[in-house]
């Protein structure tokens, strides 16, 4: 197991290099660099050239590349090149807020989705089941974009009102201004991932009800409660924990989208924001964090498939 | 058994009616979808304009039914694309095993870890915003996914009967891979694509709604709620009946693909 | 549309500002009166920029705010877009305008605690005009050849060439006056700020806000009367409207036109609209063919209803154009005959430029500002009828710069208001000190030669009547086809008091604005 994890770590930090190394590719291969951005249309020829040096842009690709290695195993990000400011903060910021709106949003699929999925299991092929399998599914198949401004216009339109329509607050500002940022958006993505959930829950739930373990239980005196809580629950759980970490890579790209719509400082719009100023070293250290992220997440999701079926092993 | 009974036929149903329409489009439009009538912008449906208009005072009814055109050719298309890269590459490493499917699945892997929207992103920044390289972005990201359902496939075909014996008949490599082995590996092939295509019509519609796919004045689905979001405010059809169009189809193709899993028997 | 309350708003603001800039040199503090209790937070929003606070490089409406609130210049504009003393309390020309002699004012403190001293105007602008810096604004202020401290408190510019306007163009954004010790480091510039205004930099984070405090030492002895600022940004003009409406912000700047109705007619708020110098025009580059002849560019432009326009784009917000760009808000300004629709000329000058069966032309559109797409839309429905194909093709920002701007082809500018005719003129026609994005400076030397000589007039109605010359020419045979210019449009609820909106809205003077007792005591 142990020999399993060591490995997986491995490969997991051979992709992360990998990623740097084609994400600087990929944008010195687009026209125009930080500084024609910084510059814009007052951009002259002496200009450009200066602050390309200034910012270190003349210096051969290998060994911008070089250098930034160099810096980052020191554990120093580098300044950003369009904000001017420090990467690990700014990075640090934006991806504490999505972190908040991600947790958010899956707290809520798995409170209400296994719920929901349990509902539909027990009254499976009658109109509770219909319904709810039916509502989930709309619910993912709308795009992301689409749900959150219908609900933008609704329930934050001049109407009703009753959250604000963009933007973030700080925790320390007030609990409740900070929550009230995180509905809408955080609502919106779980529409969107509900599904996914509900569906497992209840398949797994369903299959396993059926299983010769729970009629023994049964034929003991069991309660069907305690059956569900006890056995049927913990194995359902499984594939529900797998289809979470899958969520994690739907969720990233969901979440841009979100924030886009809701204005949401978060991580999405910032790697939208680095490509577009063509900002090297924030686009680096967002694209190694998303991408750790996610397959960490993954990792994480089969070290706990395993932890909790003590049929699985690991070689 | 995941999905309604009916989803064949109902998904089945929607489908056909949105290909109609977006295939029809050009004799039943009442208006251009350029015309601009500055001083109708943003209204109601009406009389003449049946469900309103836009920013520009364009008939939303006709951009709608012309917007379908863009967003299924961008779904169907990516799909394709992924097909194309992602099939070759599944049977082969899945055939050929080894270090080859080590080595294949490795880069697979890391492709699935690069963050779908980041790549998109660079595709399309270098290439510059448009339909076709947003078809690009969205085929590409799908190809490995593909590749690596259609390699469990084959690794499970590899040793079966049908295929020992082409071996034993002394056939050639590419003649068991693509004659013997993908036939057998269609029908899963072809859910996962059908299943994808939904997908890949959400995604483009979302690239085009970030400003990245189908570019102004086209009528696309994504960009017309894009455009129409400076506006929600003011009049929400511009949102709605694009909206509306997009989530219907949607989720047409999802029920349908969920339809064709349970009918051929495959997960 | 509800053009009487915007025509209202717009005589009672621009009254109160001829009112305060009769008043040269140091207008005195206002007398506050028990009714009106100073302090509060007026909270602004904008919905672009702020990614730096660095005077001497940032090039964005939002970043000009702030350290206009942070900052002072030698001199400001009134509402005539006239110079009006601010550090500097008077000006003197010399040599025929080659020579500006400035004299500080005394007794200003910058926010740190020292005193201002000529020094740091010299370390400022010496600064701004360095290759070193690359400033992006180094081309902006005019011929400068150098500048000295004659002694504590006086400057003196010695410019390449005579420049009557530069005491105008000393009030730019990029000209504003930091403590030396600030210059030293240019990143920590970014951040921090040396100035001596109304206001202390209290928080910045890039992208989103900067919030500014009272500063209790500025030289306008009682100003500002606020305890801070704050400017956030939002992501679009629809949140940006929905939070004003909730009352959590008071003030936004750059409303769009769309919304400005709504503003203006919601019970205690006040739509302010000015007439601005801001447009978005197409260039029809004129070294290549179709528009190297010029009966094609005079067909294109009147192919453009310019008032239906202005309706559909700017929701009627704006002043119309004849294809130059001094609109009424300059100094330079001369009323000119206005522009109609002519199709059946159009088609007639094709015709005889032998076009008759129409040309395919490439029309470029950056997607921001939407106005730049927006023009390009509705352009190539209006010049269809006289055989104009125009292929549309929106770009990202980014690659609009790489691939498009300035290099010869047809594409959408998009211009903020100057503080002088001169620096737009310049900047859109000249080969050398501007782009000639056009692209027609080669073939009209003569009228290159009328903005040169213009530069050198000191007197402003000779001067006037020299850039007139100019205008006709640009209207009759110029590269630019420029429907109108775009208001500038402020949103208010009634309780700021005191505040005027200019014709360059990020030129944001806040010094004397006041919160009134009916406005929310909010922290953020």
């Amino acid at each position: 197991m142990a020999r399993y994890a060591l490995r997986r770590l491995a490969s997991i930090a051979l992709i992360l290099v990998l990623v740097s190394a084609i994400v600087f590719v990929a944008i010195h291969v687009l026209p125009g660099n930080a500084a024609t951005l910084i510059l814009g249309e007052y951009a002259t020829p002496e200009a450009l050239r200066t602050l390309e040096r200034e910012m270190g842009l003349d210096r051969p690709l290998l060994v911008q590349y070089a250098s930034w290695v160099g810096s980052v195993v020191t554990g120093d990000w580098g300044v950003s090149l369009a904000m001017k400011q420090p990467v690990a903060t700014v990075v640090g910021y934006r991806l504490r807020n999505s972190a908040f709106l991600a947790l958010a949003a899956l707290i809520v699929v798995v409170v209400v989705g296994i719920p929901l999925g349990t509902l539909a299991a027990l009254r499976r092929g009658r109109p509770l089941d219909l319904a709810i399998v039916t509502a989930t599914y709309v619910g993912i198949s709308i795009p992301e974009f689409v749900t959150g401004l219908l609900l933008l216009l609704v329930l934050a339109g001049p109407s009703l009102g009753w959250f604000p329509t963009s933007g973030y607050v700080e925790l320390a500002s007030g609990v409740t201004a900070w929550a009230r940022h995180l509905v809408l958006p955080a609502m919106t993505l779980t529409i969107a991932l509900l599904a996914h959930v509900v569906r497992q829950t209840r398949s797994g739930l369903a299959d396993v009800l059926t299983a010769p373990y729970i009629r023994t239980a049964r034929l003991k005196g069991a309660s069907p409660r305690r059956i569900v809580l006890r056995h049927a629950l913990r194995n359902a759980l499984l594939p529900t924990i797998t289809v979470l970490a899958l969520d994690l890579g739907y969720l990233m790209g969901g979440i841009v989208v979100v924030e886009e719509v809701f204005a949401y400082p978060g991580m999405g719009r910032l790697i939208i924001y680095a490509v577009q100023n063509r900002d090297v070293p924030l686009l680096q250290m967002c694209a190694l964090v998303v991408a750790s992220v996610y397959v960490l997440a993954n990792f994480a999701a089969d070290l706990a498939y395993a932890w909790l079926d003590p049929r699985i092993r690991y070689s | 058994m995941t999905s309604l009974p009916p989803a064949l036929g109902v998904g089945g149903a929607i489908l056909a009616l949105v290909l109609a329409l977006s295939f029809a489009a050009p004799w039943i439009a009442p208006f251009p979808t350029t015309e601009q009538h500055m001083l109708e912008r943003l209204k109601p449906p009406g009389a003449r304009f049946l469900l309103g208009t836009d920013q520009y005072g364009r008939d939303l009814l006709s951009r709608t039914l012309f917007g379908g055109r863009p967003a299924l050719g961008l779904g169907l298309g990516a799909v394709a694309l992924g097909l194309v890269l992602g099939v070759p590459i599944g049977l082969t490493a899945g055939y050929v095993g080894g270090r080859l499917d080590d080595l294949v699945m490795r880069v697979v892997d890391a492709m699935l870890a690069f963050p779908s929207l980041l790549l998109a992103l660079l595709i399309i920044t270098a290439l510059g915003a448009s339909t076709g390289h947003a078809l690009l972005a969205i085929g590409v990201a799908n190809g490995p996914g593909v590749a690596r359902i259609v390699r469990s496939a084959t690794l499970a075909l590899r040793e079966a009967e049908f295929v020992l014996a082409a071996r034993a008949r002394g056939e050639r490599h590419l003649y068991v891979m693509f004659g013997e082995i993908f036939p057998n590996v269609l029908p899963p092939v072809i859910v996962e694509g059908t299943l994808r295509i939904g997908f890949a019509i959400l995604a483009g519609a979302s690239l085009s709604f970030l400003g990245l796919g189908v570019q102004p004045p086209a009528a696309d689905w994504g960009l017309m709620i894009r455009e129409a979001r400076q506006y929600v405010f003011l009049s929400p059809w511009p949102l709605l009946v694009p909206g509306t169009a997009l989530a219907f189809t949607i989720v047409a193709f999802n029920l349908f693909g969920d339809g064709l899993r349970d009918r051929l028997g495959a997960t | 549309m509800t053009p009487n309350i915007s025509r209202r708003v717009f005589l009672r603001t621009t009254g109160l500002v001829t009112g305060a800039a009769a008043i040269p040199g140091l207008t005195p503090a206002r007398v506050v009166a028990q009714s009106e209790k100073p302090g509060g937070l007026l909270r602004v929003s904008v919905t672009f920029g702020l990614s730096t606070i660095n005077p001497i490089m940032h090039i964005s409406g939002a970043e000009w705010m702030a350290t206009k609130w942070m900052y002072n210049n030698l001199t400001r504009l009134n509402a005539k877009r006239e110079p009006v003393p601010d550090l500097a309390e008077s000006w003197t020309a010399g040599d025929g305008a080659k020579v500006w002699t400035f004299k500080l004012r005394q007794g200003v403190r910058f926010h740190h605690g020292r005193e201002l001293a000529a020094d740091d105007v010299v370390a400022s602008f010496t600064t701004l005009l360095d290759p070193k810096t690359a400033s992006p604004y180094r081309g902006e202020v005019g011929p400068v050849d150098r500048v000295e401290a004659l002694d504590k408190s006086t400057v003196r510019f010695t410019m390449k060439s005579p420049f009557s306007v530069f005491p105008a163009i000393a009030a730019v954004p990029n000209a504003r006056i930091v403590a030396r010790e600030g210059l030293a480091d240019m990143k920590a510039l970014a951040s921090r700020e040396f100035g001596t205004g109304p206001f202390k930099l209290k928080e910045f984070v890039p992208g989103d806000r900067v919030v500014v405090e009272r500063f209790a030492d500025y030289f306008r002895k009682g100003e500002p009367y606020l305890d801070g600022v704050s400017l956030r940004v939002f992501p679009d003009p629809a949140t940006e409207l929905t939070a004003f409406k909730s009352k959590e912000i008071d003030l936004i700047s750059g409303l769009t036109p769309d919304l400005f109705s709504q503003v203006a007619t919601l019970a205690g708020a006040e739509g302010l609209a000015v007439a601005g110098g801001t447009f978005a025009a197409v260039t029809l580059p004129s070294d290549k063919p179709p528009f190297n002849d010029n009966r094609v560019r005079e067909a294109l432009k009147l192919c453009v209803d310019r008032k239906l326009m202005l309706a559909a784009i700017h929701n009627g917000q704006g002043e119309l154009g004849v294809d130059h760009p001094v609109s009424s808000a300059y100094d330079g300004y001369s009323a000119l005959a206005p522009r109609s629709a002519d199709l059946e000329r159009a088609r007639r000058l094709m015709k005889d430029a032998g076009l008759a069966n129409g040309v395919t032309v490439k029309l470029f559109a950056a997607n921001s500002p939407p106005i730049r797409e927006r023009i390009a839309v509705v352009l190539q429905e209006m010049a269809r009828p006289a055989g104009f194909n125009l292929d549309v093709e929106v770009l990202a920002y980014d690659r609009y710069l790489a691939q498009v701007w300035n290099k010869g082809a047809m594409y959408v500018v998009y211009y903020a208001t100057r503080p002088t005719a001169d620096a737009i003129l310049m900047k859109l026609y000249h080969p050398k000190e501007g782009l000639d994005e056009g692209r027609w400076a080669a073939a009209h030397p003569d009228a290159i030669r009328l903005l040169e000589q213009a530069r050198e007039i000191v007197d402003p109605d000779r001067r006037r009547r020299h850039y007139a010359d100019f205008l006709k020419t640009s209207r009759d045979e110029g590269p630019f086809m420029l429907p109108f210019f775009a208001n500038e449009l402020n949103g208010k609820w009634a309780y700021v008091r005191d505040y005027r909106l200019t014709p360059s809205s990020s030129d944001m003077v806040l010094d004397d604005v006041w919160l009134a007792g009916d406005a929310p005591k909010k922290k953020t």
